[in-house]
């Protein structure tokens, strides 16, 4: 009997852990993901996610982003890019999954920590240029798990994209000789926008409809069998209403690069798909679940 | 589900089909219901009652350098369109994204003027989540059937170029049917209204465009009177190129879901 409670409470709780690394061109929505993520505003009894903590300080910062930036209707600031690798802040997090009926009867406890990287790393990658690229891809090198982040209305810049991807691809390969398979999500970011909202359901067609190039390159890395890839649609921002969903943004600018906007109503904010890809990234399933409106 | 293009040369009547969309949002229908979700959408609704009922003038969609500088500058339309079943079955619902292409771009493609600015939009059409595209045709004159001839050869090479001649689905809609020459034609606009005015475009789409991803439409946005009194609900001001409903309260428009429910699901509604 004392066998029984025992094993009843050791599957009361499932922890989990990543080392994530977020990557992606200038404005394509990282730190907005990550202060969306970090305020997980969707407190709902029906989501699977429970809760979202900060378990250190710059968490908390990446909160206080969210409350005072976002919430406030303003938009965020570029992220700078440190000469040094190490002064990069390190954001921790940790994303408390409900208990599911079912098989999987268990709170899961995400913990995760994650390195945002500045935009300018991508363009640099893209030109081979900046004096600390190698530290940061050695720095890069030691995640489990990498999350491109695409911005979804830039599909003008797909062969940019896979130069600059396939570059890293394989300073990656080379800066690290362990054997063993790495995870990289493609997320398509500002799926809000109307255009992209209505395909959300089906991420990895609609990211080869609007990046095919790129996903091309990333399959064919997934071939030689050292990466493993996903697809992943999210919306920091999300929707206004259920059976009419309007995207719940004011559109600030719009360019063949990206589209700037910020929150129209934040109390109603709603973000999409958030979690998934880490989850992914930490435990190499995907969870449809964590897919769901 | 579907993203969706609405394209065709200058005064087709792009911008006016899409306020009467917005605008039909407010009637009720047996069959189905339409409802604008995005802001541009909502503002477009709220333009059709100046646009279809006062007949402000609805400005040319252009790419004037201010407003619309590129591609991005276009607003998206977004609508949920509620099919009704019989009793006791599920509503079908479609959600619809649009985009209102300038005409200018289509002018140009004629003529085979190449333009950096145009080019970008043409590209875009041609995305891969673009499930098809509503072509709007609104001459049925010899000249028509020339320039139409010559613009359907150069969309189709450029379709061709970007890998889409498979899987792009085409409705081309003869618009503007509710004029009287037109109007007994809309029952089967392929033979009574393509074959018969435009004659050759008719031929080269039916040769290039696999039979599976074409359809032919006919589409009167202002419609007739009555049944029985088929004068068109349009009066068109003198002195003044656009027109305006003769009786709202009699708006009974022609022919506006079914291409777009064909577009996005590729079969009959």
């Amino acid at each position: 009997m004392f066998k029984d409670l025992f094993s009843q409470k050791s599957g009361q709780s499932q922890d989990i852990s990543g080392d994530i690394r977020v990557v992606g061109d200038r404005l394509s929505g990282k730190t907005t993901y990550l202060a969306a993520l970090a305020r997980w505003p969707k407190a709902d009894s029906s989501s699977l996610v429970e809760a979202v903590t900060a378990s250190n300080k710059n968490g908390e910062d990446l909160i206080e982003m969210a409350q005072n930036i976002l919430e406030q209707g303003l938009e965020l600031n570029p992220t700078p890019l440190p000469d040094e690798v190490l002064e990069m802040k390190n954001y921790g997090l940790r994303i408390v999954l409900r208990k599911q009926s079912g098989a999987q009867n268990a709170v899961v406890n995400m913990d995760m920590i994650c390195k945002d990287y500045a935009g300018e790393f991508f363009s640099d990658l893209l030109n081979q240029s900046g004096v600390k690229l190698q530290e940061y891809i050695q720095d890069c090198s030691l995640a489990t798990g990498m999350m491109l982040m695409i911005d979804g209305t830039a599909h003008r810049q797909d062969s940019q994209y896979v130069r600059g991807i396939d570059k890293l691809m394989v300073a990656l390969d080379r800066a690290d000789d362990r054997d063993r398979k790495r995870r990289i999500a493609m997320v398509l970011t500002k799926c809000e926008l109307p255009d992209l909202w209505i395909n959300r359901h089906r991420p990895k067609w609609l990211a080869e409809a609007r990046f095919p190039k790129l996903c091309e390159k990333l399959k064919s890395w997934q071939g030689f069998g050292a990466w493993e890839v996903d697809y992943f649609a999210v919306s920091a921002f999300g929707v206004l209403g259920k059976r009419f969903p309007r995207p719940n943004y004011k559109q600030i600018a719009r360019n063949r690069q990206a589209v700037a906007a910020v929150l129209e109503d934040p109390k109603i904010w709603r973000p999409f798909g958030l979690v998934s890809p880490i989850y992914w990234l930490c435990t190499g399933v995907r969870n449809r679940e964590l897919d769901k409106d | 589900m579907g993203n969706i293009c609405v394209i065709g040369p200058r005064k087709s009547g792009k911008t006016t089909y899409l306020a009467a969309l917005a605008y039909l949002s407010e009637k009720d229908n047996q069959k189905y219901q339409i409802t604008g979700i995005t802001n541009d959408a909502k503002k477009l609704g709220d333009q059709a009652q100046t646009i279809i009922l006062q007949g402000a003038s609805m400005r040319p969609t252009e790419i004037d350098g201010v407003k619309i500088q590129s591609v991005f500058d276009l607003p998206l339309y977004s609508f949920k369109l509620e099919i009704k079943r019989r009793l006791l079955q599920k509503k079908e619902e479609i959600d619809l994204v649009f985009r209102d292409y300038p005409g200018e771009i289509f002018d140009d493609i004629a003529s085979g003027i190449y333009n950096q600015v145009h080019q970008e939009f043409i590209d875009e059409c041609f995305v891969k989540d673009v499930v098809g595209c509503l072509l709007l045709l609104h001459r049925w004159d010899r000249g028509g059937d020339r320039l139409y001839s010559q613009l359907m050869n150069r969309f189709i090479d450029l379709m061709n170029d970007r890998d889409r001649s498979l899987d792009l689905r085409l409705a081309v809609a003869m618009s503007k049917c509710e004029r009287g020459e037109l109007w007994p034609g809309r029952l089967d606009p392929e033979i009574d209204l393509f074959k018969v005015h435009l004659p050759r475009t008719t031929s080269i789409l039916r040769n290039k465009i696999p039979p599976q991803n074409l359809r032919f439409y006919a589409i009167s946005t202002f419609g007739v009177l009555k049944r029985n009194d088929p004068r068109p609900n349009r009066l068109d001001e003198l002195g003044s190129e656009h027109s305006v409903l003769r009786k709202p309260p009699d708006w009974d428009p022609y022919g506006m879901i079914s291409p777009l429910y064909w577009l996005s699901k590729g079969k009959r509604m």
